[in-house]
């Protein structure tokens, strides 16, 4: 009788083993993955679509003329 | 040995490696666990057309009729000194305001030329103000080391012109080349 009990309770274990090992072979073979993307985007000045606004500065010419000596 | 205890023995065995395999199985797999994180990264260089005028001044002192004058050359006055400082090329035209000479047949001219090697088009011949816009600098660079202009002005006074302090106020505008 006690023969026939550890015979069951063997036979748990090793179905309990074989179910434990089933679970972590799937995940082997299906191993948890991520995948990742990146984008880098960069916005070039210049483009027809944002164009700038002119600016204007400004500067100065000055000369002083003396008066002729010839009469 | 019983039957039983063979049967026994063999079951705890295939146990006992199933257990095993177990084991280092979720060994590896906790070592090949691995993270990943995704992410944008936006960078935006907006266009700026940014120009400086040093010198913003050329004065030419004191000068009798009949005599030639120009900027950037020794004894006098140094030429305008036009700087990119934006985020675009730009093409550049000055607007005279007055004709600064009044006496027989003035001459109160300009030219542009690159300060730095290969900075922008030119305007290499002398040109007369005429009191509009006109061009000056073509495709002036924004990079830092191609970015000066010079813009040079000539003034040839008459022998009629009458004396006293003249001034004229000349308009740069930078506007986008690209």
């Amino acid at each position: 009788m006690a023969s026939k009990t550890l015979v069951v309770l063997t036979i748990i274990l090793l179905i309990l083993s074989l179910v434990v090992l089933g679970i972590a072979l799937s995940q082997k073979v299906l191993p948890p993955t991520a995948t990742a993307e990146g984008k880098v985007m960069a916005y070039v000045a210049g483009s027809s679509t944002n164009q700038a606004e002119p600016m204007s500065t400004t500067g100065k010419v000055m000369v002083n003329v003396l008066p002729n000596k010839t009469p | 040995m019983e039957k039983s205890e063979a049967i026994i023995a063999v079951l705890l065995v295939i146990a006992i490696v199933a257990s095993v395999a177990t084991l280092v199985i979720m060994n590896q797999k906790a070592s090949v666990v691995t993270g990943k994180a995704s992410g944008h990264v936006n960078a935006s260089i907006s266009s700026v057309v940014a120009i400086t005028l040093d010198p913003d001044t050329i004065n030419f002192g004191t000068v009798a009729q009949g005599t030639t004058h120009q900027s950037g050359t020794s004894g006098e006055p140094a030429s305008f000194g036009i700087e990119n400082n934006g985020t675009v090329k730009v093409n550049i035209t000055v607007d005279s305001t007055n004709p600064l000479l009044t006496g027989t047949s003035p001459v109160y001219q300009f030219k542009s030329s690159c300060a730095e090697t290969n900075c922008a088009a030119e305007l290499v011949d002398f040109t007369n103000f005429n009191q509009n816009e006109q061009f000056a600098i073509g495709v002036l660079e924004f990079a830092q080391d191609k970015d000066l202009a010079n813009v040079a002005v000539k003034i040839v006074v008459p022998m009629d012109e009458p004396a006293g302090s003249k001034s004229d106020t000349i308009v740069f505008t930078a506007s986008q080349a690209e």
